[in-house]
């Protein structure tokens, strides 16, 4: 209502008294300074006659005959204005416009059923701009996201990048899928992620809350991501789009990676030989892969070398670190380029979109990996009222692996030593023992194939290439009827077919030695092979097929200050996936032709004699996945003061083993809003807009793989007697049912006088049920420890707050953003086997106990080290003690335990801050996590001495008397004490705080002024930098928590430009 | 409105309407879908034959501890301190308790009675099974009840003490699970429950079992019938030992010859899946259970003549002469816990001599010894009394049947019956000694069990 009288007020045109053609000039002030503005856009309503307002504001159109016109005023950062005059005009026009508000009214929502403006939602939504995402340049969409959602978190504790990663408000569920729903224009995606391109996407909703998502009901639990991508609209003259850019990711420091120092891996393997730990493997039979330092102790120690040549040897092998290898011969800095044009225009009739998109990366380890994007669209209007969309899309990506990674380097025991020697000086590639010992390697059949393995070399003789194609098209047909109703229907088929073909060549590592391991001897020397000589084929292919159908109508009736509008629809889904893979041997890529094989025959061995048949790896899967819904929602406004809004759902899957009936599940929710500035007694001049919402809604999880009644899974073939075998897949579950997540949001929303400042707060509380969770059993009677049920319980509560503000509006711009989030959670009802304590430490994953976060760690008590020894000291009974079984035994309880505190942050968020000036602008993002932990790393001398698994805390560790002072890193023993490994590696004194703030993004770009080109012709040029590490963390390791685990993500530098005709 | 218009309308709706009809009707069918392709329930004949051919449950891993415990091998100084697991220096050196976590020895033998039992309720609980094909029908039965039985077992010569007439009332023997249901309580039946819930299934199983089985991995009648002497042989009852050996050996397998076997240049001496090879299944593999993990007694060793075929086939030296077995009739590293002819010959020979029918038994025994000995240096064994035909087959027994896990029940068994075995092993210097019929022979169950199930400890 105000703003219709702002504009009415404003608007002024004096009538002309001359009769025919006459000249249409003018100015444009801003509104209230009276200040000239440059750069409006002045368009004479349908026509194609426009121009732009000069340094003082100025404007002409030139001439009109006599008549009635609409003039439309538009620019950048200013409402956009429409006046009508009447020629001639009496007088220049002076018209008045006004700073945009960035009103919150004008902001849509598309939940992917309807577009809501977001003053009608009662739930919780973030809608992420084209802009603001464009403000991280990055090869795929979501990775976007963290610096402007608030309460969103990437935890990257488990593995890096997958969208289970993405947390929407903390986890809702403990076992099944925690990644959120994504639904790419109006239906779920059930596609690659990686397929989908930046380039394409208009804007992003996030629906946090489980009223906002209700309406997608059962698979919405963990929120939902609703990407809508660009479209053509009606009646827009056509444009063109170029972006490219190209990235470049710094050289990884293999150096990072916690090992063993190599001198100390030396010393530690000659201490280990002398005390006969190496006597097993030695004697082995099957001579396993013996270290060189084993190597060169056995030679000295069989009499073949003498003392100093023992010596020599070992000093040697102290002077390379594998990590220095990985640096110079592995590991390259990642490149990538990004290529993308689109075109898009429409008439007042059809409205058409057309995109391709071309993405070029090679990364650390020279793995190829390219993406084609082909993207078609059409908004066609049939009859005035009916109107028919279509879009096809097709996206192929393929790629090739490059050379190994760092942690693929392992032989038959473990990790290979960190003093492993891969190339000699000139670059060539030495091998290295991996199934077999060096020593025994040179004393086979000389005319086996070559046995020894060179992993610098291997990937040169291994050929894997992946590639996927994916098509999506769609159709859909909207009619609108009487102003009241509008019917939608629409059908989506998305198909996919990916294909994996590795082919190990003749002469790699594979072929060679299964070729040998399958020669036998003849007693007159000659050789028979069982196994062919030709490469290894492996072939798999994946075909996807997801179909989506949808009916809706959607109603919207307005009568005086009523206004009620909702939508009723069904919806089926279905979603067919087949799978094959196939291991070809004796494979010849000359011809095509591979050997037969028999399966079930069994072959005499080398190295052992024993018998072996060759593996036979063929797999077919197939499986579907069906869902139907029906769904419905309300919104009644009254004033635009009130709005009230209700939502429900019934899904059904099929649920394996369940009965239909039990199938449905029936989700709601319901919200109110309340527009405190609309009422009379409401008359802040400072803080024109004022709101206040609040929503309780309920939203669900379902995971397709659990199935309510015992199951058999088939498997081809058994051990000696090659039978097709079954074994018991599932365990009877008759109860099961899908998890359930219930949230209750409230907020409020204030905006300042000019925009200057807003402020959106949002308290909520969220309470799941029913997760899944392993169920204790006996495993006396049934053949596994844990079954699945729908047992757990969690409650969550959290604030999300977001503050922008305009700090400074004159040329020269800057504006902030904050995005604060608190979170608590809690294990409300959770089944452990018992309390030991064992289970309850490592801290990954779900914790168990009941009252303290999902996510927690607990640590052994740290008594520090006995000064005598250097030997790991617990409590029992409140003294220090050395009796491990009695601090870390099977006897420990839970409560004998240190609670070191959550391992998800409890404080979490961005600040952004972007200046601008002319053109030039200047965006920097910094993300924060605190108030959490996590277990450093350190020497387990169990995982070294059974996998070669040695961390660098070694060199630290205690050696004499008084070195308990400077270090927590207790002294070797032999024999190993495996309990007082696990209390040193479980002790509290690795517990650190997490808390971290770090540089996520700055980008710098340049709008060219249009001027010094043409006027219809846009370019900005943009460099960008992004995960440009910590600024400041809280524990003085200097580790990163976030990836301590290997090495840290370095820096990614980007340049690239943006045209538009 | 134009007419054109009102048509495309009603068109329109009419469709929509149409759908949602349709989607309501098929909603049952379309539900309905099987969600993995390979899912199946427990209900067909060939499901559940197939689940009985899984091997990797029911084949391998059958319990280790007995053999871990033994004292067939012993394990060097530098041995000892390379075990990377605490539980297993405790089992060596007996100790009262079990910390091995999940999976275990005894999670192990219970997925086997899990597996049987499923089966057993399947078919129960499908009576049209039967008449669709009996053959089939019988042989799933009877592989089903041979599995529990072979399970339960081998669990009970490790948990439980040894059988004895008298006191097996009383005596805590094992779990006995007979359904699927796991939300009931766990309890230990008692040691005579325990041996006729073995034998019951035994008996059902030789009638529904076929002579000759597919593959060794399935069970037959013959090896229904070997394990049902054995069981008697342990329980002492030497009439009941004697007439199932005899009925066993009744179907025709035969010994290998020794003499036949070469030992040069071979890592394994004994092929897999030999002609004595009754049923296969293979102990859990631990590092001192397999080859190179653990060296062999060497007064065991050096007890055997150099005429003996076996102690060139079963042993091979180490470095420093230690010897290491090679014997296994897995033909490789596993250990072989089956059921073979060379076993039942020996219960076969030890029921006759305990039955006092000497001749009978010496001839057996030396029919079975012209099979292990050098042909052209064998001389009969000749016992001029009971007594030491008993010693003579007792030491074969031994040096015939080692590692595969029946010489820790044995000591129990002889033990009770006087034979007086001490067992001793040195540890760091130390020497620790069970003596005969010492508490600490019922091995430990392990800790994770009693505080689920709350059963009591041995």
């Amino acid at each position: 209502m105000k703003k219709i009288g702002l504009v009415t007020c404003l608007v002024c045109f004096v009538a002309n008294i001359i009769l025919a053609q006459s000249m249409i000039n003018g100015r444009v002030l801003q509104t209230g300074t009276k200040i000239p503005i440059e750069d409006i856009t002045v368009r004479l309503q349908d026509s194609d006659r426009l121009t732009k307002t000069d340094a003082d504001g100025l404007f002409s159109l030139g001439a009109l005959s006599a008549g009635k016109y609409e003039v439309v005023f538009s620019g950048v950062g200013y409402d956009t204005k429409v006046i009508s005059i009447e020629i001639p005009l009496s007088n220049p026009l002076e018209v008045t416009i006004s700073v945009s508000e960035q009103v919150i009214e004008e902001v849509l929502i598309n939940t992917g059923y309807q577009q809501i403006s977001k003053a009608q939602a009662t739930g919780s939504t973030v809608t992420i701009s084209n802009e603001e995402f464009n403000q991280v340049i990055s090869k795929d969409v979501l990775s976007r996201l963290e610096t402007v959602v608030s309460g969103l978190i990437v935890d990257r504790k488990s593995n890096l990048g997958s969208q289970e990663d993405f947390l929407i408000r903390g986890p809702s569920t403990l076992r099944a899928s925690k990644a959120p729903l994504i639904i790419v224009d109006d239906f779920p995606y059930e596609g690659n992620l990686e397929d989908l391109n930046p380039n394409e996407v208009e804007s992003i909703t996030v629906l946090k809350d489980a009223a906002a998502a209700a309406i997608w009901g059962a698979r919405a639990g963990n929120g939902v991501i609703v990407i809508t991508s660009k479209r053509g609209s009606f009646s827009t003259p056509l444009k063109l789009n170029f972006n490219s850019n190209f990235s470049v990711t710094d050289h990884p420091d293999m150096r990072q990676v916690p090992r063993l120092d190599p001198s100390d891996q030396v010393e530690l393997e000659s201490f280990l030989f002398e005390n006969g730990y190496y006597n097993t493997r030695i004697n082995s039979s099957a001579k396993t892969a013996l270290t060189p330092v084993v190597e060169l102790h056995l030679k000295y120690r069989d009499n073949s070398s003498s003392l100093d040549q023992l010596e020599d040897g070992l000093a040697q092998l102290k002077k390379y670190d594998i990590r220095d290898q990985w640096n110079q011969y592995v590991y390259r800095p990642a490149l990538n380029q990004q290529y993308a044009l689109d075109i898009h225009g429409g008439t007042d009739r059809s409205g058409t979109y057309a995109m391709v998109g071309f993405d070029h990366g090679r990364d650390h380890l020279d793995a190829i990996s390219k993406r084609v994007n082909l993207r078609f669209n059409n908004n066609y209007k049939i009859l005035p009222t009916v109107q028919l969309t279509s879009g096809l899309s097709y996206t192929n990506h393929s790629g090739q692996t490059g050379k190994m990674a760092y942690n693929e380097y392992m032989d038959s025991y473990g990790r290979m030593p960190s003093y492993s020697k891969l190339a000699d000086e000139k670059g060539n590639p030495l091998p290295v023992a991996k199934n077999y010992r060096l020593s025994y390697l040179d004393t086979v059949h000389p005319d086996l194939l070559d046995w020894k393995y060179y992993p610098l070399d291997e990937h040169n003789h291994t050929n894997h290439r992946s590639s996927q194609h994916s098509f999506r098209s769609f159709v859909g047909l909207t009619g609108q009827f009487w102003n009241l109703l509008k019917l939608d229907v629409r059908y989506q088929n998305e198909r996919q077919l990916g294909q994996v073909n590795t082919h190990e060549l003749h002469t790699s590592f594979t072929v060679r030695d299964r070729v040998n391991h399958f020669t036998s001897v003849a007693p007159d020397q000659s050789l028979n092979r069982a196994f062919p000589l030709g490469g290894i084929l492996n072939k798999s292919q994946r075909t996807f097929h997801a179909q989506n159908f949808r009916a809706q109508a959607n109603l919207n009736h307005t009568f005086a200050k009523h206004q009620i509008f909702g939508i009723v629809g069904g919806e089926l889904q279905r979603i067919d996936t087949d799978s094959y893979a196939n291991t070809f041997y004796g494979y010849n890529d000359e011809t095509l032709t591979t050997s037969a094989i028999n399966y079930l025959e069994r072959y005499p061995t080398y190295t052992r004699g024993t018998l072996a048949s060759i593996p036979y790896n063929y797999s077919i899967d197939s499986g579907t996945r069906r869902f139907v819904s029906f769904y419905a929602n309300a919104t009644y406004d009254y004033d635009q003061k009130y709005v009230l809004t209700a939502s429900i759902r019934r899904d059904a899957s099929n649920l394996f083993g369940v009965n239909t009936n039990d199938k449905w599940n029936l989700l709601w929710s319901g919200g109110l809003s309340w527009n405190i500035a609309q009422e009379n007694f409401y008359q802040s001049e400072l803080i024109p807009q004022f709101r206040f919402k609040v929503a309780y809604g309920q939203s669900g999880n379902v995971d397709p793989s659990m199935v309510a009644t015992t199951t058999l899974i088939a498997q081809s073939s058994a051990p000696y007697s090659r039978l097709p075998f079954r074994r018991i897949d599932q365990f009877g579950n008759p109860e099961l049912k899908w998890e359930r997540v219930n949230t209750l949001n409230a907020g409020v929303e204030l905006v300042s006088r000019d925009n200057m400042v807003s402020l959106s707060a949002e308290w909520y509380m969220k309470y799941t049920d029913g997760l899944f969770s392993y169920y204790p059993v006996d495993y006396t009677l049934v053949a596994t420890s844990a079954i699945i049920k729908n047992v757990a319980q969690t409650e969550a509560r959290g604030l999300d707050i977001q503050l922008r503000t305009n700090n400074l509006r004159s040329s020269f711009k800057w504006s902030t953003n904050l995005d604060l989030s608190l979170y608590k959670d809690k294990l409300k009802t959770y089944y452990m086997a018992s309390l030991s304590a064992g289970q309850f430490l490592g801290g990954l994953g779900v914790a168990g106990v009941e009252g303290k976060p999902i996510n927690a760690f607990f640590a052994y008590e740290w008594a520090g080290l006995d000064p005598n020894t250097g030997a790991a000291m617990g409590y029992v009974d409140g003294e220090p003690s050395m009796d491990y079984n009695a601090i870390a035994g099977s006897s420990v309880m839970l409560d004998d335990l240190v609670y070191i505190g959550p391992g998800m942050a409890q404080v979490f968020g961005s600040l952004g801050n972007t200046f601008s000036f002319k053109g030039l602008s200047l965006d920097v993002r910094m993300l924060y996590k605190l108030g959490h932990y996590y277990m450093s790393p350190t020497i387990s001398y169990n995982s070294l001495f059974a996998l070669g698994d040695g961390h660098s805390d070694y060199t630290l560790r205690w050696q004499r008397p008084g070195d308990e002072l400077s270090t927590y890193v207790p002294a070797l023993t032999y024999p190993i004490n495996t309990t007082a490994d696990r209390f040193y590696t479980n002790a509290e004194i690795h517990a650190a705080r997490a808390d971290n703030l770090r540089l996520s993004h700055v980008m710098l770009s340049y709008m060219v002024p249009s001027k010094l080109v043409s006027s219809n012709f846009g370019s900005q040029i943009y460099i960008g930098a992004k995960d440009l590490g910590i600024l400041w963390r809280a524990d003085k390791r200097r580790v990163d928590p976030d990836s301590h685990r290997t090495f840290t993500i370095k820096p990614t530098y980007s340049i690239g430009i943006k045209l538009s005709y | 409105m134009n007419l054109e218009y009102k048509k495309a309308q009603d068109t329109f709706i009419n469709c929509i309407l149409l759908f949602m009809c349709m989607s309501l009707g098929s909603c049952t069918e379309f539900l309905d879908a099987k969600p993995d392709g390979k899912l199946v329930q427990p209900e067909t004949l060939e499901a559940l034959q197939e689940l009985m051919d899984n091997a990797i449950i029911l084949n391998r891993e059958t319990p280790s501890l007995g053999e871990i415990s033994c004292d067939d091998y012993y394990l060097s100084q530098q041995l000892f301190a390379g075990l990377n697991r605490d539980y297993l220096r405790e089992a060596y050196v007996w100790s009262d308790k079990n910390q091995m976590p999940y999976s275990n020895d005894w999670s192990y033998t219970y997925n086997k009675v899990y597996y049987a039992n499923t089966v057993l309720e399947s078919l129960e609980n499908r009576p049209h099974l039967r008449s669709q094909n009996l053959d089939a029908w019988r042989n799933i039965m009877g592989q089903a009840l041979f599995v529990r039985a072979k399970a339960l077992s081998d669990a009970v010569f490790i948990w439980a003490d040894v059988y004895d007439a008298n006191e097996s009332e009383t005596k805590l023997g094992i779990p006995v699970p007979t359904d699927t249901d796991f939300n009931k309580p766990t309890k230990r039946e008692s040691l005579k429950d325990t041996y006729n819930a073995i034998i019951s299934d035994l008996e059902l199983a030789s009638h529904l079992l076929p002579e000759r089985p597919l593959h060794p991995n399935r069970a037959s009648k013959p090896a229904a019938l070997g394990l049902l002497a054995r069981i008697y042989l342990f329980s002492n009852d030497y009439e009941n030992a004697l007439h199932y050996a005899d009925s066993c050996l009744s179907y025709g397998y035969k010994l290998m010859d020794f003499n036949d076997i070469s030992t040069e240049k071979k890592t394994f001496t004994i092929p897999e899946f030999n002609i004595e090879v009754l049923y296969y299944s293979e102990l859990v593999a631990y590092s001192l259970t397999l080859r190179t993990g653990s060296f062999v007694d060497s007064i065991l060793y050096k007890s055997y003549e150099e005429t003996d075929l076996r102690k060139k086939v079963f042993f091979m030296g180490e470095r420093d002469n230690l010897q290491v077995f090679r014997g296994s009739y897995s033909g490789n590293d596993y250990n072989f816990s089956g059921i073979s002819v060379n076993e039942i010959y020996f219960i076969l020979i030890e029921s006759l001599v305990r039955l006092n029918k000497l001749e009978e038994g010496m001839e057996s025994f030396n029919y079975f010894m012209k099979h292990r000995y050098m042909s052209e240096y064998f001389e009969p064994f000749i016992a001029v009394d009971l007594e030491q035909a008993l010693n003579y087959i007792l030491e074969h027994r031994r040096k015939e049947l080692l590692r595969r896990g029946l010489r820790w029940p044995d000591v129990k068994r002889l033990n009770k019956l006087g034979r007086n075995i001490k067992l001793t092993r040195i540890v760091n210097n130390r020497e620790i000694i069970l003596e005969p019929n010492d508490s600490n022979f019922v091995l430990a169950i392990p800790e994770e069990v009693l505080l689920n199930t709350g059963i009591p400890q041995n």
